[in-house]
């Protein structure tokens, strides 16, 4: 409840005051993005499955953040940039498919 | 297929089930360690929404620029359009200025018959260069495209319907229009508020009509000084305008055609020199022969 709380909160102040993304920054935006998704729905499926572990929740966005930063950093160096966001996408996206997926059997099925 | 496998099957992250494993097997940790770890995740948590707010902001701030920036844009060509205008008036003003000197210079109690036939010449060289003012009887023409449902649409081609694109009224047709009109007698034709010369062009940029470089946008008026019923007749039922008549027929382009007395404006002098020729003695006096051959050597 009181992580649902905290995102609620941080959404709240992220939208009333409105800080400006410094512009090196602007370009993880996206995937930063992408990464939150996956790991908030990551968390709510632990939490429904009865594994959900604090330090494991933190360190595991912080990780997943970071080495989808880097990914896309390494990639515009590399000159691959979009195929490797693309692929950074991709997969972060089956994941929070599958979260989804069974977090919706939770909640409506089995 | 095996990678796609292990995302499927890891997208619930290994560690939270070891995690879970190792929390059953050893003591309860102690309530210091359990509310620093939930103090974690809730920051993490808020993180994440923050996250989430600011691509959000982004999102919509990158939209908004794109509008402001065009609004910007707008702002500036009208600015610059009234520029534009002004400086041409100041330019009618002092062309103004020069004739009445002219006029001047050539009148006067002692003036000459050569004086004064170059006063007539010019006068009816003014004339048929439109060059000046003029006014008289004639017809307006209003030339409406087909109505369109949004006016930011005007700039867009027109949608193809039934495989057979849109037309709207296009250089051609007022060229048409126009062409008809002086074969049918106009002795002087203004389209919007641009009076057309020999030298003037209809042309079309896009979707937008051009004369002589200065847009105008629908409706179109066209204006002649000419026999009323002539120029009507040739209008309503006559070669010039047929293609109007066809527009009206098949793309549902409107126009209408009224009498009365019409005002032309005059489209000034035109600025370089085609033709000059030494005039004989110089008419205007402390002139010395030398400084007129410059003066053709000049005006080519």
């Amino acid at each position: 409840m009181i992580p649902v709380l905290g995102l609620i909160l941080g959404v709240v102040v992220g939208f009333a005051v409105s800080p400006a993304v410094p512009e090196e920054l602007q370009p993880y935006l996206p995937i930063a993005i992408v990464a939150a998704l996956d790991a908030v729905l990551g968390g709510l499926r632990a939490v429904l499955d009865g594994f959900f572990d604090d330090k494991v929740f933190v360190v595991s966005f912080l990780s997943n953040v970071v080495v989808a930063a880097l990914m896309v950093f390494l990639g515009d160096k590399l000159g691959v940039g979009p195929q490797l966001s693309t692929g950074v996408v991709v997969v972060l996206g089956i994941r929070i498919f599958s979260n989804a997926a069974a977090i919706r059997r939770h909640l409506l099925g089995a | 297929m095996s990678l796609l496998d292990e995302v499927v099957a890891d997208s619930l992250d290994p560690s939270f089930v070891a995690a879970a494993r190792r929390r059953a097997a050893q003591d309860n940790p102690s309530s210091v360690r359990r509310r620093l770890s939930r103090l974690l995740t809730v920051v993490a948590v808020a993180g994440i929404g923050l996250v989430l707010a600011l691509g959000g902001n982004a999102a919509s701030a990158g939209a908004l620029s794109a509008g402001e920036v065009r609004e910007d844009l707008i702002t500036e060509i009208e600015r610059q359009f009234l520029a534009v205008d002004e400086l041409r008036r100041h330019n009618e003003q002092i062309r103004a200025e020069l004739a009445e000197l002219r006029r001047a210079a050539l009148s006067g109690p002692a003036r000459t018959e050569d004086q004064n036939e170059l006063l007539a010449r010019i006068d009816r060289l003014e004339a048929a260069a439109a060059a000046v003012p003029v006014e008289g009887r004639g017809i307006t023409i209003e030339v409406r495209d087909a109505p369109f449902e949004d006016e930011a649409d005007f700039l867009e081609p027109r949608p193809e319907e039934d495989d057979v694109e849109v037309r709207r009224v296009g250089d051609r047709d007022l060229q048409a229009l126009v062409n008809g009109l002086f074969a049918a007698g106009a002795e002087g034709v203004a389209v919007g508020d641009y009076r057309l010369t020999s030298l003037s062009a209809i042309r079309s940029a896009g979707e937008a009509v051009l004369v002589d470089y200065q847009p105008v946008l629908p409706p179109y008026t066209i204006s002649a000084i000419g026999e009323p019923a002539t120029l009507e007749e040739a209008v309503m039922r006559g070669e010039a305008g047929e293609g109007l008549r066809v527009l009206r027929d098949t793309e549902g382009v409107t126009f209408d055609v009224r009498r009365g007395l019409q005002r032309l404006p005059g489209a000034g002098s035109f600025d370089a020199l085609r033709y000059a020729s030494y005039a004989g003695e110089p008419i205007l006096s402390s002139r010395r022969p030398e400084s007129s051959e410059s003066a053709r050597g000049r005006g080519q």
